[in-house]
């Protein structure tokens, strides 16, 4: 069963009273949540994933309630749980859904250490990985929502999920979130995109999620390996720049960009430098994405 | 009391079987394995490391190493490259200087 076979009622219903496991990835995410809000962006952006009602086994468990209290008359609020524990002040009802994906990255980050969990937009496209790593506000994202309307497979536009027993990268495709500016530039750039509700005066800015293609998420069970590793920069106005980085430098932005590197230890160290060493490693500077595409283009054909 | 010649002291890991390195083309990366830390060292500094690996080793000897493998330098240049490199590497607290022999 997938989202999409329940009505919207069932699903409301189902979210409410027992919860449901969705499959996303390698991870089955247990969810419960009475927020009307909730159910609606699952129903527009999560129809393709499976669903188990009621869930019997999860990896995750969250839970998204509407805080009690005299505030919930004048300002309702949100609280998201893990397991009973609420690591976030609570946010404004209003922005229950974007929470909801917050909230799963942070899952993932802080219980997935079977992984190596670098922050970056992941894409494949003719077997062969390519890792966008950097922090927040690189333009990661807006590269990513940009390739999978161009035919290049989403495992995430949030964390590289790098196996430490395989090394294989293994799919995370969930929507693509977007923020301010790149709302509308990807609106422009793939009409057909679907997106969810935008939430404005989030602590992010404005924000809305892209749905991931149905066919990464009908094959978020095929792992991939990593042949390119970027580090993206937008810069307004710029054109296109790529320069080759070497690939103990790689590294080193790598682990910065990877969540769980001082727990994994010398087991992360050794799952980036097998990573480093399978991949050809580049800085690109981009403002216009028809640019960025054509560079990705060229990876493909082997001439970057 | 005046610091001991550089001849006169050997330099170390700080702890046996402390590092994996990984080097490609002119630079290196090293993992600490005592403290969690990585660090992106130069072509040098991974010939002292590994030489290091292999037990302590004067000032000389890690020179001599350096530019066996390099192929440059006078004995003097060597030195003071090696030498800026070990102290750089001491900070990070990856090596140590022991007493030598003074014999």
């Amino acid at each position: 069963m997938i989202i999409a076979d329940l009505d919207p009622a069932r699903l409301r219903r189902a979210l409410a009273e027992t919860g449901l496991g969705l499959r996303i990835g390698p991870f089955i995410v247990r969810l419960h949540s009475p927020i009307p809000s909730v159910a609606e962006g699952l129903g527009r952006l999560y129809g393709r994933y499976p669903v188990e009602i009621p869930p019997v086994f999860a990896d995750i468990h969250m839970s998204l309630f509407p805080a009690g209290g005299l505030r919930r008359f004048y300002r309702p609020q949100v609280i998201f749980s893990n397991d009973g524990y609420s690591p976030f002040k609570p946010l404004p009802l209003v922005q229950a859904f974007p929470f909801f994906e917050w909230s799963l990255n942070w899952c993932v980050a802080t219980h997935a250490h079977e992984y190596a969990i670098i922050h970056a937009a992941v894409v494949e496209r003719a077997g062969r990985v390519a890792i966008l790593a950097g922090a927040p506000g690189a333009g990661k994202s807006t590269l990513c929502a940009a390739l999978i309307h161009r035919g290049w497979r989403l495992f995430s536009d949030e964390m590289a999920l790098v196996s430490l027993s395989s090394g294989e990268i293994m799919p995370l495709p969930r929507p693509v979130s977007l923020k301010n500016a790149s709302i509308d530039l990807i609106r422009r750039f793939a009409p057909a995109a679907v997106f969810g509700p935008v939430s404005a005066d989030t602590h992010k800015g404005t924000v809305a999620h892209v749905r991931a293609p149905d066919d990464s998420v009908a094959r978020a069970g095929e792992p991939g390996r990593a042949a390119w590793l970027l580090l993206p920069r937008y810069e307004a106005g710029a054109g296109l720049e790529v320069q080759p980085l070497g690939r103990a430098r790689m590294l080193m932005e790598l682990a910065a960009q990877t969540f769980n590197y001082h727990i994994l230890g010398e087991a992360g160290f050794q799952a980036l430098a097998q990573l480093v060493d399978a991949s050809a490693c580049y800085r690109l500077h981009y403002s216009r994405l028809e640019e960025a595409m054509g560079f990705f283009e060229n990876l493909v054909q082997g001439s970057p | 009391m005046a610091s001991p010649p550089p001849s006169a002291v050997l330099w170390a890991l700080e702890e046996a079987d402390s590092l994996r390195l990984r080097q490609w083309d002119d630079e290196a990366v090293v993992y600490h394995r005592p403290s969690g830390a990585t660090h992106l060292v130069d072509e040098v500094s991974a010939l002292i490391l590994q030489a290091l690996e292999q037990g302590a080793m004067s000032l000389a000897g890690l020179a001599a190493h350096v530019g066996e493998v390099l192929g440059a330098g006078s004995q003097e240049e060597l030195e003071q490259i090696t030498g800026e490199r070990l102290v750089g590497l001491q900070r990070l607290g990856i090596v140590v200087c022991l007493p030598g022999d003074h014999r």
